[in-house]
């Protein structure tokens, strides 16, 4: 094994390979920065160009392309507050109000290295399981999918920030959203109010990019202001950059815990990103020290954001190289790059081709290394466009939120989603209504649903009593009920001080 | 029993290739083209070709292949465009929509739409006989996978079961829910298909497992786990052998017991030869479908293309318009029993 | 920045738009209930819990508005909210400060924009409305907004149709 790990690294360091996974690495790097215009659709459009290449070349370039989307979607993330992937929704939750305090420099440091951290976690675990990658993904089913699903649901109580009944209000809403769709026990169509298009669901990038980056769009238009702060004065020197990396550094808990959320629920299908970064976001802020500043621009946010980012990838490909089953639409793309490349997804990856499946985790981490860097050489003026002048950006947002909506299913129906979700954004903001709880659901509730019903299909009730359900229980009740007993404890010690909290606006 | 050989013999400067067509990406690869006739309705024009699922999988595999090819041929610009939604009768309707007028052509999943029409299942609102045919561009017959060291080792134990056999489907009205209870309809053998599963992979893992039975999906897409010894192809539903799953019996080689199961089978064997078609809006005048037909044929000759989705595991398989025109409806002409069988599928 | 809706700050005025909110999922929560019970046991299930369950939890919550209003109303009024030191830069203060005249205005470009890109294209859409939005809104000089949207234009041209050849709004008339 560690001779295939040196042996692959020695083809990756080939000077063609190096040379394909930089181009891969450029143009996922525009791509990611772009909201919707994401991985999936331009794996797809530069499949045809691997035809002729090698497999490690074919994964250095595809693969290259694939991760860094994920680190560059932060940055229009943190910079602009519309998330560039639906992966990236939770770095804008703190990154956006740091730009908006002039703190860009050191949100978008600490984004990006703990998003390089992160991607090393990931990598190191798709190396490590490689010796126990079968057994334990066969021994996963629907029923432990389904206990993460509910993991998940849970931290919707953490999400909610003050007021835990809209929150469970807005998680009840999201469930609905997610209800919408031909249902997949008696393929009934459900509230899909007579359209073909809802058949499918409602699709998850419109709702994220129009959930998140509407209501910073027109904010910025009703203000008129940069984005950050008042006046349109430029600052001689983007600082911070440092502060960032060093916060990082001083969190490392926080970007360990994050890695770890994220190349775990990476690994199950279905779940994926749009999931772990709301978890580990959420699991930052119980551990946190000051929880109240998470949604106002707390640093441990941002970086939990952009460690499960990374780490995710290297989850996702782990069901993918060990079964050929695709962790989400754009492994689903990669899977196609292995037949390309005259590679069977399976036992073989892990015995005859280790080599390949070794270089993946060097591309995953040389890749964003690289993205990283040319990030950080980018920052500068990329932070720069925060202090111009807020309608200057105005007709450029607004076409990434149009076109980023549009690249979803290539429907016009799509913007209709992005606009409704706009609206939703903006009334939860205006009246102080959480937007997490309601994206969480949406996007739990309908593979709740189905691995429920899977498992009752599959194991009758026994599913209950399988040794990882149940392991899933014991954790659910350390990981959240422990820390929130031990919370409202102390809190109610300490209360009285502060009186119970209006939950109208009341700015006199 | 990797195929990477195949790819290192195709393999000449991936890179340099790959910038040059990056670069070539800017220019419009128009006027050159044969121009024995004057008017063309396709040539110089753009042409999209609508996958109606999201990227990656067999169909946008097949199109992306194919494009390039028949733009050639066409002496277009083919353009690969995405169109999911609602299984694939978002597309599909949309294509049944569209006028002779629209430079718009679509691989379809003719079994599936095909079948969706025999259920009159709700929302789709296509007729398959009124397509504008251009051909079959390959085979997608359903084939019975079981895990290799389960309970059933053949299609005969599948038979011949007395409790249900678990099929793993990913909802009603897919092509593996029609295999499946249409098998179990030929054969009589008890069934119960249990949906729920995010896709074929997540379905085949359950019956790797042992938590399923069985499962019915593409030839080409179970072929994969087949040659890593993870399941074990038990049949595929057609008459023709299929070349990459040589040692899997065909479903013809199973006798029904019953005269009615000698009728449906007849029928499945119709519906499964269908496979990935390439369809035109309804309409179209006679000299455009003949310049597409051609420039089909011409594109589907084509010996790169060929040997690059035969690296793929993704062959060819060609029916020419006229013969899938008439096999489209022959199938449409399904005995009643037969549509009643689809229809308990959606 | 003109603002011309201040909420007052007697706390005796009822949560009027939290109330509205929480009866409109009431409503929501209750006709998506009705409906679910139309379909069969497997189908029907999980909606009818979910739908349910935030049926509950809307009701649950307008009861604790009132509740909670009567009893503010007895209790003195309250002063400002907690921690606004920041408050001009928050977007909650901005969408509440926002003067009437601001709103039509953003929301009549954001209409026009989305509008245009339906029947226009995007082509025609993007370099039209940062021409006019520029001049008009920003009050930026015209050869500035020309500059604007020409190179809007171009690049979009370019990158989407030229280069990566990917699907754009096309407009109604293309």
């Amino acid at each position: 094994m560690g001779e295939a790990l040196l042996d692959s690294l020695s083809q990756v360091f080939q000077l063609q390979t190096l040379g394909l996974m930089l181009i891969g690495v450029a143009i996922g790097f525009v791509v990611g920065i772009l909201p919707g215009l994401g991985g999936p659709v331009t794996l797809a459009l530069m499949l045809p160009f691997t035809f002729s290449m090698e497999p490690v070349e074919v994964f250095a370039f595809l693969l290259g392309m694939l991760v860094v989307t994920s680190t560059t979607g932060d940055i229009t993330s943190v910079l602009f507050g519309i998330p560039g992937e639906a992966t990236s929704a939770a770095a804008t939750l703190d990154g956006y109000p740091m730009t908006r305090r002039g703190e860009g420099g050191r949100a978008l440091g600490a984004v990006l290295f703990s998003s390089a951290l992160g991607s090393v976690f990931g990598a190191l675990v798709l190396a490590a399981s490689v010796p126990i990658i079968r057994p334990v993904v066969l021994a996963l089913g629907p029923p432990e999918f389904f206990m993460l699903t509910v993991v998940g649901l849970t931290f919707v109580v953490a999400l909610s920030g003050k007021n835990v009944v809209k929150g469970l209000l807005m998680a009840a809403a999201g469930l609905l959203v997610a209800l919408i769709g031909i249902d997949s026990q008696e393929g009934i169509p459900r509230y899909t109010m007579d359209q073909l298009y809802l058949w499918d669901g409602i699709p998850l990038v419109p709702l994220v990019v129009g959930l998140f980056g509407g209501a910073e769009v027109l904010q910025l238009m009703l203000s008129r202001n940069s984005i950050a702060g008042t006046s349109g004065d430029v600052p001689k020197r983007i600082t911070g950059v440092g502060q960032g990396i060093r916060d990082t550094l001083r969190h490392w808990p926080v970007v360990l815990r994050s890695s770890a959320i994220g190349s775990t629920i990476g690994m199950v299908p279905g779940l994926g990103g749009s999931v772990a970064q709301f978890i580990a976001y959420g699991q930052a802020r119980q551990a946190s020290k000051n929880p109240q500043l998470f949604g106002k621009g707390a640093i441990d946010g941002v970086i939990a954001s952009g460690a499960v980012n990374n780490a995710k990838d290297g989850g996702s490909l782990v069901p993918t190289v060990a079964f050929g089953i695709p962790g989400g639409a754009a492994t689903a793309v990669l899977l196609s790059a292995f037949l390309i490349a005259g590679l069977d997804p399976g036992p073989e990856m892990l015995t005859t081709e280790l080599d390949v499946t070794f270089s993946m985790v060097w591309i995953v981490v040389l890749a964003n290394f690289v993205a990283v860097a040319a990030a950080f050489a980018l920052l500068r003026p990329l932070i720069r466009l925060t202090f111009i002048s807020g309608p200057l950006l105005v007709p450029f947002l607004l076409l990434l939120l149009g076109l980023g909506a549009y690249s979803s299913s290539n429907s016009f129906a799509d913007v209709l989603v992005m606009l409704a979700a706009a609206a939703i954004g903006v009334a939860c903001i205006r009246w102080d209504w959480p937007r997490v709880p309601f994206l969480l659901a949406v996007v739990l509730g309908a593979i709740a649903e189905r691995y429920l019903f899977l498992s009752y299909s599959l194991f009758g009730w026994d599913w209950l009593l399988r040794p990882t359900v149940i392991g899933l229980v014991v954790l659910l009740l350390l990981v959240f009920v422990v820390p929130a007993l031990r919370r409202r404890r102390q809190t109610r010690a300490t209360t009285a001080t502060t009186t119970t909290t209006v939950d109208e606006d009341v700015h006199s | 029993m990797s195929h990477r050989r195949l790819t290192s013999l195709r393999r000449s400067g991936g890179a340099a290739l790959l910038v040059t067509a990056l670069a070539a990406c800017g220019q419009n690869g128009g006027g050159d083209g044969t121009a024995d006739q004057a008017s063309k309705y396709y040539e110089g024009e753009n042409v999209d070709l609508v996958v109606p699922y999201d990227p990656g999988g067999g169909y946008d595999v097949y199109a992306r292949a194919l494009a390039p090819y028949l733009g050639e041929c066409l002496g277009a610009e083919v353009v690969v465009r995405n169109e999911p939604g609602a299984g694939s009768l978002l597309a599909t309707n949309a294509t049944a929509a569209a006028g002779p007028d629209d430079r718009r052509i679509q691989i379809l999943n003719s079994v599936g739409a095909t079948s969706a029409q025999l259920a009159s299942a709700q929302g789709a609102q296509f007729d398959m006989a009124e397509f504008s045919v251009v051909g079959r561009l390959a085979t997608a017959a359903d084939t019975v996978s079981v895990a290799v060291d389960g309970g059933f080792q053949s299609f005969q134990d599948v038979i011949d079961a007395e409790s249900p056999v678990r099929f793993a489907a990913t909802g009603p009205g897919s092509n593996e829910y029609i295999a499946a209870s249409v098998l179990s309809a030929i054969y009589g053998f008890p069934l119960e298909v249990i949906t729920g599963f995010g896709g074929s992979g997540e379905a085949r893992l359950a019956v790797v497992s042992g938590s399923a039975d069985a499962h019915a999906s593409t030839w080409d897409s179970t072929l994969g786990a087949v040659t890593n010894g993870e399941v074990r192809a038990v049949v595929v539903a057609t008459d023709e052998p299929v070349e990459l799953l040589p040692d899997t019996p065909l479903v013809t080689e199973f006798e029904p017991g019953t005269e009615e199961g000698k009728g449906l089978l007849e029928s499945l064997v119709a519906l499964e030869t269908l496979g990935r078609g390439i369809v035109a809006p309804p309409g179209l005048p006679e000299e455009r479908l003949t310049e597409l037909r051609t420039a089909f044929e011409c594109a589907t000759g084509n010996q790169e293309l060929n040997a690059q989705l035969d690296g793929q595991q993704r062959p060819l398989d060609v029916l020419s318009g006229e013969e899938y025109e008439a096999l489209v409806a022959s199938v449409l002409d399904a005995s009643p029993e037969f549509t009643e069988v689809v229809k308990d599928s959606f | 920045m003109k603002t011309t809706d201040t909420p007052t700050g007697t706390a005796t005025r009822p949560p009027a738009v939290d109330l509205v909110l929480s009866l409109g999922l009431v409503a929501l929560f209750a006709t998506a209930f009705l409906a679910a019970n139309e379909w069969s046991v497997r189908a029907g299930l999980f909606p009818r819990m979910v739908t349910g369950l935030g049926l509950a939890l809307a009701v649950l919550h307008v009861v604790l508005l009132l509740v909670r209003w009567r009893a503010d109303g007895a209790a003195e009024p309250t002063g400002t909210v907690e921690a606004d030191d920041e408050a001009d830069l928050d977007v909650e203060y901005i969408f509440a400060h926002a003067g009437g005249r601001a709103w039509a205005a953003a929301l009549g470009w954001i209409a026009a924009f989305f509008v245009g890109l339906y029947v226009l294209g995007l082509f025609v859409t993007a370099p039209l409305f940062a021409l006019t939005y520029l001049r008009f809104s920003a009050h930026r000089s015209w050869t500035f907004s020309v500059i604007y949207a020409v190179v809007t234009g171009a690049v979009l041209y370019l990158a989407f149709e030229v280069a990566l050849r990917l699907q754009v709004p096309p407009g109604l008339f293309l």
